[in-house]
């Protein structure tokens, strides 16, 4: 589904720096993977799983902007770079292949320069936001005698998904005390991750004052696409796993009508669009205990407290619970 | 019984005993109040497992009997959607209209049971069947729930234990598994045990105390150590 028409990066909203490191002089083979390529965000070194969080996201962000710095000092000047996007890059010809999107092409150095600076955009490495690239290479490539015979230097692998999840049907709230129970069909897609609950009052403000944390993209920026228009990150109310069918929304007022959504999020933190709407509105109610008062039962409630209990047997059972502890290890020696 | 236990201990060796059971329970709460039924109108009229295990000691005392000494640790919980107060105090003019918060109950019946075992049977017929009865002092715990997890009373009820029924003796009818069991792990005893079980658990007749008695039916399974 798409999000979003990205375009190139407008405003710099975010800016990562990816480094190569390497000792190369040749084409020697670079260690694939990890310290070749190290992808920072604001500085901040990003884990494989969160760049692929990072980077699904920020692909869907209208204007995110990426700087890439390369270093490239251990390539030969004569030959020239390129940075690409895609899967399986070079073909069996050791040409670009026309799948991937080149990001940057150029001499590996200018002047005493030994990195180089591609602007480019979340976007652009992701490709477009529509449907599902799960698996892509960031990957530089050299051609050493300038004639587009092409070599893999090193690549960062990366994982996208930009498609919504199923949203989850059949939602009902039921009221009870200072509280309502979800209970809902999931969503049928295989990468749903977990469910949150959306409720509002009835007046659309959220409902509760310290809400859990949002886990989708609550950025609001969807270029355009309004088909989402409906989720806030402060409407947050619970929060479900993947394979519940009911969750308990509690920190609500009795007497106050709430509206109540669910939405699917799946492991990329897309959120599925708004589930139908149920509404409920929590009211005292009446447990086992209120029940049995009203029935005329006496019994003291107020704590663990032993009552009537001649001689104590809780302590009875402690001195018991001891003695046959001795006793046994006694007779297991 | 501490004096006895320990008289016995001093004079003879005992065996170790461990095992779980699972009793049909149901807490009698309807039977203490003057009026309606409670537990019935929440939870239903069915009954539910109350799980535990036992372990203690046995004498051999005479040459076809027993006594034992045994601590039991059990639970029993249910939980069922709460009425809606309709404000009037009485749900049940409303229709007894479930809400969408959980009531539950949590009963934690603890006891000490001093018994007898006769191991004639087995000894001289051959019969792997061993009677038993055993009875001592009880306390169950219990805990009553609101929707959202709250707690919406707690206290404990004290009283008896009785429990009488029959152990099956199983490694008797199998000897090759018997002397590997009892080489390997010292395991001198598999049996199975059906019994039935009274719980006497209402503070001993007093008003303050939740009525929590029940006769039920018991099965588990023992190993003699």
């Amino acid at each position: 589904m798409l999000w979003c028409p990205c375009g190139t990066g407008v405003a710099l909203a975010h800016r990562v720096r990816l480094i190569a490191v390497s000792s190369l002089l040749t084409l020697a083979p670079w260690a694939a993977g990890a310290d070749v390529i190290v992808l920072k965000d604001e500085g901040r070194l990003l884990s494989a799983s969160e760049r692929e969080t990072w980077l699904n996201r920020a692909r869907c962000v209208c204007g995110t902007a990426l700087s890439v710095e390369l270093d490239l000092s251990a390539l030969d000047s004569r030959g020239r770079a390129a940075l690409v996007a895609g899967k399986s890059c070079i073909t069996s010809d050791r040409r670009i292949s026309d799948s991937c999107r080149t990001l940057w092409s150029g001499a590996p150095a200018s002047g005493d320069s030994t990195t180089h600076t591609v602007q480019t955009s979340a976007d652009e490495i992701a490709g477009d936001c529509s449907g599902v690239d799960s698996s892509l290479d960031l990957a530089l490539i050299f051609d050493a005698s300038d004639d587009d015979q092409w070599s893999a230097v090193t690549s960062l692998p990366l994982g996208v998904d930009t498609e919504r999840p199923a949203a989850p049907t059949g939602v009902k709230a039921v009221a009870g005390e200072g509280l309502a129970e979800i209970a809902f069909s999931g969503s049928d897609d295989t990468d749903v991750s977990r469910y949150q609950v959306l409720c509002t009052t009835a007046a659309g403000e959220a409902a509760l004052s310290d809400p859990p944390a949002a886990s989708f993209d609550a950025s609001g920026d969807r270029c355009g696409d309004t088909s989402d228009e409906g989720i806030r990150a402060t409407w947050v109310c619970a929060e479900a796993s993947e394979g519940s069918a009911s969750v308990t929304v509690t920190g609500l007022r009795d007497h106050q009508s709430y509206r109540f959504w669910v939405v699917a999020i799946d492991g990329h933190q897309n959120p599925s669009l708004l589930s139908n709407v149920s509404t409920a509105t929590p009211a005292p109610e009446e447990d086992l205990w209120e029940r049995y008062q009203r029935s005329g039962g006496t019994a003291d409630g107020s704590g663990c407290s032993s009552v009537g209990a001649p001689g104590g047997s809780g302590v009875i059972l402690l001195v018991l619970t001891g003695l046959l502890v001795s006793i046994g290890r006694r007779g297991g020696r | 019984m501490i004096a006895l236990s320990l008289a016995l201990a001093l004079v003879t060796q005992p065996a170790l005993i461990a095992g779980f059971d699972i009793s049909v329970y149901r807490p009698g709460i309807d039977r203490s109040v003057p009026a309606g039924t409670p537990y019935a109108d929440l939870f239903g009229t069915g009954r539910g497992p109350l799980v535990g295990g036992h372990f203690g000691i046995s004498w051999p005392i005479l040459t076809d009997l027993a006594l034992t000494a045994q601590l039991s640790l059990t639970h029993f919980g249910d939980s069922a959607y709460a009425f809606v107060d309709d404000g009037a105090g009485d749900a049940a003019s409303a229709g007894n209209k479930r809400s969408g918060g959980k009531t539950s109950i949590d009963i934690f019946p603890i006891s000490a049971l001093i018994g007898a075992r006769y191991t004639g049977l087995w000894k001289r017929l051959r019969v792997p069947l061993i009677p038993f009865a055993e009875g001592g002092p009880a306390h169950g715990i219990w805990l009553i729930g609101k929707g959202g997890g709250a707690e919406a009373a707690s206290g404990s009820s004290t009283g008896l234990a009785l429990r009488a029924g029959l152990l099956v003796e199983l490694l008797g009818l199998e000897p090759h598994a018997s002397r590997k069991l009892g080489e390997e792990f010292g395991v001198r005893s598999v049996a199975l045990e059906a019994s039935v079980l009274h719980l006497w658990l209402n503070g001993f007749g007093s008003a303050a105390s939740l009525e929590l008695s029940d006769t039920a039916w018991s099965f588990g399974l023992e190993l003699g150590f």
